[in-house]
């Protein structure tokens, strides 16, 4: 019984011999560029290509695969007389509709707020970007999604060190004092209008902050402490809020990290009753006024009266401004 | 003399095997291709012949319902386990979803890349050594009518909607619509669709929509009008522009924005959350709605 290879060549296997060395050399300068000789080389060393060698087969197989759509360029002193084969259409390929579903896919990961599954998602699309059919739709599966600011190193580190809640100094452009440095311990993250955000105490302003992580420029461990430094231990003022949510706004409500669903009545106006604990009114403020009409807070009054005097300003604005 | 002879044989092949990476191919299906790209007739032991030369290079060709389809990519990605388990996960995430057409069209996606796994990753679903990656919480989908509403939007013609409006008590609002697309928000399914009578695009939770009803004619989706804002501040230094959105000018301490996509309600909510850094400038309806909005939320505290 013949060998599988053997069958495979024996003479009565009906092949395309052209076909066959133009796929012979396509599969060469896949691995690496080669010069005509070195291609005539392994021409000679091919039991179908052996007994046919002559260098015009050469030009005539490179210009067939340029013709078929291959970019290889010509050998001159620059690339040490090789051909260079710079890119092939025989790679399997995205339609547009598979585009436009993967990034209607990712598109609808990002509204679930899970920053993990969405590093991931994008590490996948980046990979998979290379079979995207022109550089357009490549960029989009690259670049088109909240994270493309970010720098994945200061990402990274910032994680571990909200994990282990270290110090670290922060380079942060900030939009009004452009670049500055402070010391900042990072507590959580958290994925917001399509943004991410770091949580954590600043030393500098004396405050439980939340910082743009786009904006961040560089994290460095702060490992040399002064004496009172080392024992600091920053308690974070929190205001415990009572609020109601109905409509649009409790059909797409998800839990953050300092809110809880306390109460979920589905015959009720309000389906939803929240309790969150409020470190940053700023933030916390800017989420119920996004709520609209659909947002009722229970308790405080003072959360109440707060809530009131934004609204009195930004109404003044209104009345105050004319385009 | 500039040499610029080709084998035609082999170009042919090349052909063959270009068009295979693109879809499934029975053989009169690539004779066909090739008389038509080439301008000559062939006979089918040709194909025949150039099928024999691709798997006599390796190249892994199948045939299922007596069409050739290319198995493996020529060139693999450098895609990892935790690629694969990512991919298993958006599987089994799809399946959970009922709008055939997005379905579909990542199961293909998602084949495409399959065929560019190293081999040796792709065994390890074989041996079942990885899992699909679990989220931190579980990604549920609500979408029971979506297979209508799809079908809505495939047709193209109008709709009348009447939709829960909390707004209003949950009384019904009744919108006279042009259906675009259905897109997943948090796992439920949403309409997004022409407001021709508003001149926007609107958005409705499919679970809200209480009645519809497909009119006979054919609608024609018109171009919305822009909703223009300014933000100021650091505000205006910091923001990052939405899907669809324009800077149209910027000065010293503002920034002036068009948005055209946004659900006009969503996006007055949206711009509340910049306090009084922001403000509404056109038209002139959104500038009073987002004070009749304000003065809504006021009179729940009187």
């Amino acid at each position: 019984m013949k060998p599988e290879r053997e069958k495979r060549l024996a003479p009565d296997n009906n092949i395309s011999k052209t076909g066959y060395r133009a796929l012979f050399v396509l599969f060469k300068l896949m691995e690496l560029p080669r010069t005509r000789d070195e291609i005539l080389e392994l021409f000679s060393k091919d039991p179908i290509l052996k007994d046919d060698i002559s260098k015009d087969t050469v030009t005539i197989t490179i210009n067939t695969l340029k013709k078929a759509g291959c970019l290889i360029s010509r050998p001159s002193q620059r690339t040490l007389n090789r051909y260079v084969l710079k890119s092939h259409p025989f790679n399997l390929q995205f339609s547009l509709s598979n585009i436009e579903a993967l990034q209607s896919l990712r598109e609808s990961i990002v509204t679930f707020q899970d920053l993990y599954l969405l590093i991931y998602l994008n590490n996948f699309y980046i990979k998979a970007a290379s079979l995207a059919p022109d550089e357009e739709t490549k960029n989009l599966l690259i670049y088109k999604h909240p994270l493309a600011e970010i720098n994945y190193d200061i990402l990274n580190e910032l994680v571990i060190y909200a994990r282990i809640k270290k110090p670290v100094n922060i380079c942060y452009d900030s939009p009004e004092n452009k670049k500055e440095n402070f010391d900042f311990i990072p507590e959580y993250l958290t994925f917001e209008s399509e943004k991410l955000y770091v949580w954590g105490y600043s030393k500098k302003y004396n405050e439980f902050a939340y910082l743009r992580v786009d904006r961040i420029k560089s994290v460095n461990l702060i490992t040399v402490y002064s004496a009172s430094e080392k024992n600091i231990e920053f308690k974070k003022t929190v205001e415990t809020v009572l609020y109601k949510l109905k409509g649009y706004s409790a059909l797409m409500y998800s839990e953050n990290k300092e809110e809880t669903v306390k109460y979920e009545d589905k015959n009720s106006e309000y389906t939803l009753t929240i309790s969150a604990e409020v470190s940053n009114k700023f933030n916390f403020f800017q989420r119920i006024l996004s709520y609209g009409t659909d947002c009722l807070i229970i308790s405080p009054e003072s959360a109440k009266a707060e809530l009131k005097e934004h609204l009195k300003n930004i109404k003044a604005g209104y009345e105050n401004e004319k385009y | 003399m500039k040499n610029t002879k080709i084998s035609n044989a082999g170009y042919r092949v090349l052909e063959i095997l270009k068009e295979l990476t693109k879809r499934p191919l029975s053989p009169d299906e690539m004779l066909r291709y090739l008389e038509l790209s080439t301008n000559y007739l062939y006979r089918k032991e040709l194909v025949l012949k150039y099928l024999n030369t691709l798997k006599l290079l390796n190249i892994d060709i199948d045939k299922i319902d007596g069409k050739y389809f290319i198995k493996r990519s020529i060139e693999s990605i450098d895609f990892d386990k935790k690629d694969l388990s990512l991919m298993l996960f958006i599987r089994k995430y799809i399946d959970t979803i009922g709008h055939e057409g997005f379905k579909n069209n990542i199961e293909e996606s998602l084949q495409i890349i399959e065929r560019c796994f190293p081999k040796q990753i792709l065994d390890c679903v074989r041996t079942n050594t990885i899992k699909p990656y679990v989220p931190k919480k579980s990604l549920s989908v609500k979408d029971e009518n979506v297979k209508k509403f799809e079908k809505y939007c495939n047709d193209g013609l109008g709709l009348e909607l009447k939709y829960k409006n909390y707004q209003l008590n949950n009384k019904n609002n009744l919108y006279k619509i042009v259906p675009l697309k259905v897109v997943y928000k948090k796992g439920k399914s949403v309409l997004i669709a022409y407001d021709p009578k508003d001149n926007d695009y609107k958005e409705f939770v499919l679970e809200n929509i209480t009645d519809v009803k497909q009119n006979p004619q054919k609608q024609i989706k018109g171009s919305p009008s822009s909703v223009l804002f300014k933000l100021k501040g650091r505000l205006a230094k910091s923001y990052m522009l939405k899907n669809g959105e324009i800077l149209l000018e910027t000065g010293d301490d503002f920034i002036v924005i068009s948005n055209k996509n946004e659900d006009r309600e969503l996006l007055i909510r949206r711009l509340l959350r910049y306090y009084d850094k922001c403000e509404i400038l056109y038209p002139k309806i959104c500038r009073e709605r987002i004070i009749e909005l304000i003065n809504e939320m006021e009179a729940m505290y009187a």
